[in-house]
């Protein structure tokens, strides 16, 4: 069915239904009251949205962040028939989940944190939809909601990037060793022992972007196709292994350009572009370890998934 | 089915609005406190003098328009020079206040460690004054951008020494985590915002550009002893030394 036959089925059971219809709608006016217009942030002129909206910016490589509710929404979409078929029951955790969030928000705007008031956005969301509907539309809805968190601008993390640029300078400088060019990489400089090119591993050729990329990539990957919980968290947690293979690649590309072809064209036009090798590596990377983690499943069965309600066993 | 769900969404209803609405019963928030530091270097250092030293102009296009800062290069009579610089935090902590393992790659150098050490001070004996110390390097380049080398080919490397802590308008912490931590604690309890001061202590170790410099042992005495003799200059007594 087409997105715009769901919504015309949505809106006519609202139109039948109307005093749920009524209580959601007061309900997504209450979040948007206080997410969206009441702005205690930056001096009290930001709301939590409109913080948001700023924070995701290119300077601090948090623009992923715009793309983060899309995909979210875009998850909810995709689970909508087990939605529909969920059983209602297991109503009453699903308001201990919207407290915490409550507290979290009351918690945010004492303390002046819009990080944290992001943060109770999942939790309300996950707790509502289980309060209203039950724990099997939770169970349905668990994954969407928790992937909101990866839209929290986290400049913190970039500062953590560092052991990152360390770990890819000397792999490749050993990468490079190995194929008999000759460099000194030091820290998170590579500099042909010739002269003839010195590259410096900046954060974002090493850091936040890609890594929190490949992270929400990954999670979105195990969440789809994998059908155990175990291979999902084993598989997902080495996401950050997957950027930095990616990262070597795309590095080490630059280094063969640089000394095989021209350091300037490979520093230059090379460099801008070759961000766009860093995902086929570091996908390939994902999906060969999923195979080794799958290794004697029978196809069959992997297609089978996803299953309706997501397994969590 | 229906009247069942309807009596549980007005419910969600009135907690959510119930829970929100706490906002409006919160305390408001006092002034903020004043920082726990100076926010003007001294001229003079005991035997150091100090020149004011720019901010740049990507500095100020990077943090906060409300960071403000205090900025000195210090020189002595034997021709050692040591940079001061302390950065002070707005309104937006994430967008002021950062750890220097980040900017300093940005400005072209190098982690070579890190670690923390331990200075104790006059103002408090008991409670030495704990920063981060790191050892950087940066690569020097000609006029056409090419790496500078010794006559063998090697890449000549310019060495440092940067120590840095943090100090709030109650204590001082070397570690940007725990700096966090602290704020954090203060915002929720008391409702402040307070202005961190992130300071920090430059040298350069001279003995590869100069025959009479000081290698890293020399150095690193260099800047302790100038930072056992700057603080009790800068920071309020009042501050809890950590």
């Amino acid at each position: 069915m087409s997105l715009l036959k769901e919504l015309a089925a949505l809106g006519a059971w609202l139109w039948r239904n109307p005093a749920p219809a009524l209580a959601l709608a007061g309900i997504a006016a209450v979040l948007a009251y206080f997410y969206g217009l009441v702005h205690p942030f930056m001096y009290g002129v930001e709301s939590t949205a409109v913080w948001a909206w700023k924070a995701w910016n290119p300077e601090g490589d948090q623009s992923y962040g715009m793309l983060v509710p899309i995909i979210a929404i875009w998850l909810f979409y995709f689970h909508r028939e087990a939605l529909k078929k969920a059983e209602p029951g297991g109503f009453g955790l699903g308001i201990v989940s919207v407290c915490a969030g409550i507290l979290l928000y009351v918690l945010a705007i004492r303390s002046l944190n819009p990080r944290m008031a992001m943060a109770s956005i999942p939790l309300v969301l996950y707790g509502g939809v289980r309060f209203a509907w039950g724990r099997a539309a939770a169970r349905v809805v668990l994954f969407p909601c928790m992937f909101l968190f990866f839209a929290i601008p986290v400049s913190a993390l970039e500062q953590a990037t560092n052991n990152l640029q360390f770990i890819i300078t000397g792999a490749v400088g050993k990468l490079t060793h190995l194929v008999g060019i000759s460099i000194l990489a030091v820290g998170t400089t590579l500099t042909a022992n010739d002269g003839s090119f010195n590259f410096e591993i900046a954060e974002g050729c090493s850091g936040i972007r890609s890594l929190t990329a490949m992270t929400m990539l990954t999670a979105v990957y195990v969440h789809l196709t994998q059908d155990r919980l175990w291979k999902k968290l084993l598989i997902f947690s080495c996401s950050l292994g997957f950027a930095i293979v990616g990262n070597i690649g795309r590095i080490f590309s630059i280094v063969l350009l640089a000394r095989y072809y021209d350091p300037k064209v490979a520093a230059g036009v090379y460099h801008e572009y070759s961000g766009f090798l860093f995902f086929p590596i570091a996908i390939m990377a994902m999906l060969f370890f999923s195979q080794v983690v799958n290794y004697g499943v029978s196809k069959s069965r992997l297609s089978r998934t996803p299953s309706p309600l997501p397994q969590t066993r | 089915m229906t009247a069942s769900l309807s009596r549980r969404l007005l419910t969600l209803l009135v907690v959510l609005s119930a829970g929100l609405g706490l906002i409006y019963a919160l305390p408001s928030a006092p002034k903020p406190p004043a920082p726990g530091v100076a926010t003007v270097l001294p001229d003079f250092v005991d035997e150091w003098y100090g020149q004011d030293a720019a901010v740049t102009e990507k500095e100020r296009q990077v943090l906060g328009a409300e960071t403000t800062f205090a900025r000195k290069q210090y020189t002595n009579g034997r021709g050692a020079s040591i940079f001061v610089s302390i950065v002070f935090s707005g309104e937006d902590m994430s967008a002021s206040i950062h750890r220097p393992e980040r900017c300093l790659p940005a400005q072209g150098f190098t982690l070579v460690d890190s670690r923390t050490e331990k200075l104790p001070l006059s103002l408090d004996p008991t409670h030495p004054l704990t920063v981060t110390r790191l050892h950087t390097l940066r690569p020097i380049y000609d006029a056409q951008g090419r790496p500078v080398t010794y006559s063998d080919g090697r890449p000549f490397k310019d060495f440092s020494l940067v120590y840095y802590w943090f100090i709030g308008s109650k204590e001082t912490t070397a570690s940007h985590t725990e700096r966090y931590l602290l704020d954090t604690r203060d915002r929720i309890w008391m409702g402040t915002n307070q202005r961190w001061a992130y300071v920090s202590v430059m040298s350069r170790i001279t003995a590869n550009v100069d025959k009479f410099g000081l290698d890293e042992p020399q150095t690193d005495e260099l800047v302790q002893t100038f930072i056992r003799k700057l603080t009790p200059l800068i920071q309020a007594k009042s501050v809890v030394i950590r």
